[in-house]
């Protein structure tokens, strides 16, 4: 039982690292507004995956991470990562049922929420304008969904991530 | 199926103990100092993943030097031999100006001006927040770089530093919209204060009352005032003057020296002896 736990750890771990690395890649000015927002979905996927392995608390380690990462004050990404895990994992039953395309669908509507969450708090703490290039990952990781839940369905079935 | 939240409390529980943590950070990050300890371990403790993330930028880098012809590099050799020369015919003037400086100075029993120990840093290839301002340098406090330290370019003033790791740190970019600056007008020593607007190439005088004398075309040093800031360091040039007097003060929009959206390489400076201090 140790042993599961310990293996299933790792590769959930490994994935949330190359999610991380993505998330602060650089990217040429064009396509920079664009950006997936790679770690909140694969945060979202495995919490309708394995909802006793990734849950809030995991959600918000995860998004304080990112906050360190990209410089922000600690805690932003944080919170949008806990709240947006807290919607999924309230209705992940339902979202496993629902076809890719629906899928998309709500991700994109549940990221709309995490970037206007990001951008309140930031609003709140530091004098930022709103533009609405800020909610351009939303549709980009919407249409990413679509080719990503079957690699990370691969992925956990391939490894035997339980 | 595995009795998913038969253990551990109830999610909005969770939730709300999600939210009550994520107030404390904020708070403690934004209104208290205790935070820059804190940011040092755990900007050292992610290092990895920003050099991870970095590494593909480098890698094609050092392809393209790899690939480049003979031919280019030694026209660049060439350039570079050639702009060696005229700055060391600069330098021989400003030894002597230098000379002179420091003996005028002493006749006036002022203190001659200290010189700053300098080291070069590069910028990692690592995506910031699209909020603020920032860039991460490889340099951090193993090489005694600190907090609210002075960064240049070879142009001119590129910001300073906010936040240490243990190889890295993050610089604040000049025109970002919390920073701003003490400056004065190189031609007639006028002081302002020059903040950045977020924007790149526009950073604006805060206020200047009318009829404050600026042309167009002013360059901007450093005033030294602010102590973070040594003196004399070329800042920005003005671009534009709106004397609009229905608005309470003059508009000054100037356009940064350094070449803040292409850094490559900084300058990391510390007073004289500041660093063997801190060693």
């Amino acid at each position: 039982m140790i042993k599961l736990f310990r293996s299933s750890w790792w590769f959930i771990t490994i994935s949330v690292l190359i999610a991380l690395v993505l998330s602060i890649m650089p990217l040429p000015l064009e396509i920079k507004a664009w950006r997936p927002d790679w770690l909140a979905m694969v945060i979202i996927y495995w919490t309708i995956a394995l909802p006793h392995r990734v849950n809030i608390g995991t959600a918000w380690v995860v998004g304080f991470m990112l906050d360190i990462l990209l410089g922000t004050v600690l805690g932003i990404h944080a919170f949008a990562m806990a709240l947006v895990v807290f919607v999924t994992a309230s209705n992940f039953q339902k979202l496993r049922n629902f076809s890719v395309w629906q899928q998309a669908a709500l991700i994109g509507v549940f990221l709309l929420l995490y970037h206007m969450v990001i951008f309140w708090l930031n609003r709140f703490l530091v004098q930022i304008n709103f533009s609405l290039d800020l909610l351009y990952p939303a549709f980009t990781s919407a249409l990413i969904w679509i080719w990503l839940f079957p690699v990370m369905r691969g992925y956990r079935r391939r490894f035997k991530v339980r | 199926m595995n009795p998913i939240f038969g253990a551990g409390p109830s999610l909005p529980l969770r939730f709300f103990f999600a939210f009550v943590i994520s107030v404390i950070t904020i708070t403690t990050d934004v209104y208290t100092d205790s935070s820059k300890q804190i940011r040092t371990y755990l900007n050292t403790l992610v290092a990895p993943i920003q050099y991870l993330a970095s590494l593909p930028q480098d890698a094609f880098d050092a392809m393209a030097k790899y690939a480049a012809s003979k031919q280019s590099l030694l026209d660049e050799n060439e350039a570079l031999r050639k702009l060696q020369l005229l700055q060391n015919q600069k330098l021989q003037k400003y030894d002597m100006l230098k000379a002179e400086n420091d003996k005028l100075r002493a006749l006036l029993t002022t203190n001659p001006r200290a010189e700053s120990t300098k080291e070069v840093a590069e910028v990692m290839a690592v995506a910031s927040n699209p909020f603020t301002q920032s860039v991460v340098v490889d340099k951090g406090s193993s090489n005694q770089a600190f907090e609210g330290q002075p960064v240049l370019d070879d142009l001119g003033v590129v910001g300073q530093v906010v936040s240490v790791g243990n190889t890295t740190s993050r610089i604040l970019l000049l025109t970002d919209q919390t920073h701003a600056l003490p400056i004065r007008v190189l031609r007639n020593d006028v002081r302002g204060i020059l903040q950045g607007t977020g924007n790149i190439n526009r950073m604006e005088l805060l206020n200047l009352p009318h009829g404050t004398d600026v042309k167009v075309g002013d360059r901007l040093v450093t005033s030294g005032l602010g102590e973070v800031f040594p003196e004399g360091y070329p800042v920005a040039d003005v671009i534009e003057v709106q004397p609009d007097v229905t608005k309470p003060f003059m508009r000054v929009i100037a356009k940064p020296v350094a070449q803040v959206d292409r850094i490559k390489h900084i300058l990391l400076l510390w007073d004289e002896g500041q660093r063997e201090e801190m060693k």
